[in-house]
């Protein structure tokens, strides 16, 4: 199992949803270590054409240099 | 013609429905749990809070996750009545006040339970065979993912500006309590029954204990709290 994965999905991700709803509370955001790795990082949502595409063969699959969170094919890949 | 995989399904081991009986009553579980979350978050955070409005969605999810239980379970030879969440269930201390009973849901529901879920679900779609099975467990996966992010996000934004380090005494209470009560139930003795989406708890343990040290634990420490 790709555990670095489940962590940056679920930890990480988390983070920076907290992150966000603080702001949206009016307070600024608050630095953390899994902070840190929130500019760099991007997660995918599959309901969203943003970040999200159908492939040649009709599967759904996740734009390059985004970070895929099991929602489309690569599910089944990994 | 009938899809391969209803037949699969059909023939299955009538184990397995029993295991998918027990996904749907937990399913009704977290349902009812959610929606006591999203409760406490409104009243902690104000009307209008992101987090609050995902528990919400959160039970929603779960009570549709029950409804597709049932549809598995329909191909079993007595399909029992639909579970429903018409029942209360004290999370927790009963003690707690407010903001303590939301830390320590968002830790015990979300951050163990939901994330030891979603690293199971995980090898549960890779082996999983009929149609149905796979389909529900993916949707399934895909929305523990946010469940599980939902705590993550609850003890972050928290973390800067309250100790939660008292958690730290029920951490190892609650990892015991998703293994007996959440997990367990939803796992098979038998290794064979993978195709229907059940794991035995021989593969299961080693993904746990995975997912315990590298994901969990870890992410903990970072919000202050650590295994005793």
């Amino acid at each position: 199992m790709n555990v670095e994965k489940l962590f940056k999905v679920l930890v990480v991700g988390g983070a920076m949803m907290g992150a966000s709803s603080s702001m949206a509370q009016g307070e600024p955001s608050f630095d953390s270590e899994t902070g840190e790795e929130q500019g760099r990082l991007a997660f995918c949502a599959p309901e969203d054409e943003v970040t999200c595409v159908e492939n040649e063969e009709g599967e759904l699959v996740v734009r390059d240099g985004l970070f895929c969170c099991w929602g489309t094919s690569c599910s089944i890949q990994e | 013609m009938l899809d391969p995989g209803i037949e699969h399904l059909q023939n299955a081991p009538e184990d397995v429905f029993t295991l998918w009986r027990n996904r749907e009553h937990i399913e009704i579980e977290a349902t009812i749990i959610f929606d006591q979350f999203a409760k406490d978050l409104k009243e902690l955070w104000g009307e209008r809070d992101s987090l609050a409005a995902l528990s919400l969605r959160s039970s929603h999810d779960e009570l549709r996750h029950a409804k597709r239980c049932q549809e598995i379970l329909s191909y079993g030879k007595n399909c029992p009545a639909p579970l429903s969440p018409h029942y209360k269930i004290q999370f927790g201390p009963a003690d707690l006040d407010l903001r303590k009973r939301v830390q320590y849901t968002a830790l015990g529901v979300c951050c163990i339970t939901e994330t030891l879920s979603a690293a199971l679900l995980i090898e549960m779609h890779k082996r999983a065979r009929p149609k149905l099975i796979k389909e529900t467990i993916h949707e399934i996966l895909v929305d523990e993912v946010d469940h599980g992010r939902l705590g993550w996000a609850e003890l972050s934004r928290q973390a800067h500006k309250h100790d939660l380090s008292w958690l730290s005494v029920y951490l190892e209470k609650l990892v015991d309590e998703a293994f007996s009560s959440e997990i367990t139930p939803m796992l098979g003795v038998s290794q064979d029954l993978a195709p229907w989406g059940i794991l035995s708890e021989k593969d299961a343990r080693p993904i746990m204990q995975e997912t315990l040290k590298m994901v969990i634990y870890p992410g903990l420490a970072q919000l202050g709290i650590k295994l005793l």
